[in-house]
């Protein structure tokens, strides 16, 4: 029972640092603000704690960030549990050769980009980003890992909107969230 | 072998003076041979004895113990000691950081002709596929900055994004992103810079940072200092005090360094 009340304790701490932003990037979209959440060195702390303890030991060799805000969160766990990290990133931002996904948007398509050679067959990997909304990054994401034989073992996030079910689009792979925002 | 010898005796400065240094290089003592009348540093070094024991030393005054013929001279004894002490530790710890250093060095991938014709770039996207140089990093950047009262630090994106939130972490600092135009939700306050060719806008959140904290400024690289520059200036609008930018790569040829001004730059590797 007190193990409950510790993880509550610091989900608690890591909803109310959470800001919410109305009408942002364009009307009628209620944002999920995470840098209030950075602002507080506890609930940042705890927030990867939480992921950490999830999947160290688990034989995970590669974490992947998705562009900008998974550059955050995905380094610090991949640092605890001693994997690599990949940045995934939008497109002529990384140099060299590079594996492209194309992926639909709300209006129109965007691209996430790899390394190529960052990942090798074989390896296991977590998705990390800092929220999942309709679920199209994450998806983009795991294609390019599964495109180079890696196996996604699992996505993850801080926030899920589960209205907008991008739960559903991950292909059947489990997502690991610490909160909902309705 | 302690006893006490006849005649002789330190002055009382020079005694403090020994015993000063002497625990400064943490290098206890003894036993002294005092020569007589010995008052100046140049009759020490010509007379006295010196024993490094593991003993404590008996209220930070020396015993006269005998007279025997000065080996190597008391300062030099005690430079040595204290030199042969603190050098292995001194030594030891500088071998490590070289050797970290060297792995860090050695993992960051040069790129030519990224993003345009004639750029050599510096790529630690493979510093990141190495945990062991990654950890090295963060830790070099960590033992700089620990406790030393920074309690913001300020990532550019989207490279400083990767860096500067495991540094933030382990000094107990929050992190606050340093962002392109229209990505930061919320009150903001934006800065112009200069880039080669045009210009770019660089943007902070409003009441991130209070006036008067202590803020270390991080990105991957340093090239000409434009973007740090920004940095620093949205910073200084807000009543904080920059303490030292920190990137793992300086050009130094582009002389970003210089443009910082009075900042003080910390990297680990310079790129020629």
């Amino acid at each position: 029972m007190s193990g409950c009340k510790e993880e509550d304790s610091r989900i608690h701490s890591i909803r109310t640092t959470i800001r919410v932003v109305p009408n942002f990037p364009k009307p009628g979209i209620m944002f999920q603000d995470i840098t209030t959440l950075l602002l507080d060195p506890k609930a940042f702390k705890n927030t990867v704690d939480l992921f950490v303890e999830r999947y160290k030991q688990k034989n995970i060799s590669v974490v992947a960030g998705i562009e900008a805000r998974g550059f955050i969160f995905g380094p610090p766990i991949a640092l605890a549990i001693g994997a690599k990290f990949v940045p995934l990133r939008k497109p002529r931002k990384l140099p060299g050769e590079v594996i492209s996904e194309e992926y639909v948007l709300e209006y129109g398509t965007d691209c996430l980009e790899m390394h190529i050679g960052a990942v090798e067959p074989g390896e296991c990997a977590l998705v990390v980003d800092d929220l999942i909304a309709t679920g199209g990054t994450l998806c983009a994401a795991m294609n390019l890992l599964e495109r180079v034989g890696a196996e996604v073992v699992e996505c993850a996030c801080i926030i899920e909107i589960p209205e907008l079910k991008g739960r559903e689009r991950l292909k059947g792979k489990p997502l690991f969230t610490l909160l909902e925002s309705h | 072998m302690a006893g006490v010898a006849a005649g002789g005796h330190l002055k009382p400065q020079i005694q403090r003076t020994i015993a000063q240094r002497c625990k400064r290089h943490e290098i206890t003592i003894s036993a002294y041979a005092a020569a007589p009348n010995s008052s100046s540093f140049r009759d020490l070094n010509q007379h006295l004895h010196l024993r490094k024991r593991d003993q404590p030393n008996r209220g930070g005054l020396f015993r006269q113990i005998c007279h025997r013929p000065n080996r190597g001279g008391l300062f030099r004894q005690i430079c040595h000691s204290a030199y042969s002490f603190n050098t292995k530790a001194e030594m030891a710890s500088k071998d490590d950081k070289d050797q970290r250093l060297a792995t860090i060095a050695s993992t960051i991938r040069v790129i030519p002709d990224f993003p345009k014709p004639g750029i050599i770039f510096q790529d630690i996207t493979t510093l990141l596929l190495n945990p062991k140089a990654f950890k090295d990093t963060i830790d070099l950047f960590v033992e700089r900055y620990r406790g030393k009262d920074i309690s913001v630090v300020a990532g550019i994106e989207a490279r400083g994004f990767i860096f500067g939130p495991p540094i933030a972490l382990a000094i107990g600092a929050k992190f606050v992103p340093m962002r392109k135009p229209n990505r930061l939700p919320g009150e903001v306050i934006s800065e112009e810079y200069s880039l080669e060719y045009g210009k770019d806008i660089m943007e902070m959140h409003v009441g991130a940072v209070q006036a008067g904290e202590h803020v270390l400024v991080i990105d991957d690289l340093i090239a000409t200092g434009g973007s740090l520059c920004a940095a620093i200036r949205l910073l200084e609008r807000v009543g904080a005090e920059v303490v030292e930018c920190a990137c793992v790569i300086e050009l130094p040829e582009l002389k970003g360094r210089d443009r910082l001004g009075d900042k003080p730059l910390f990297v680990l590797v310079n790129a020629a």
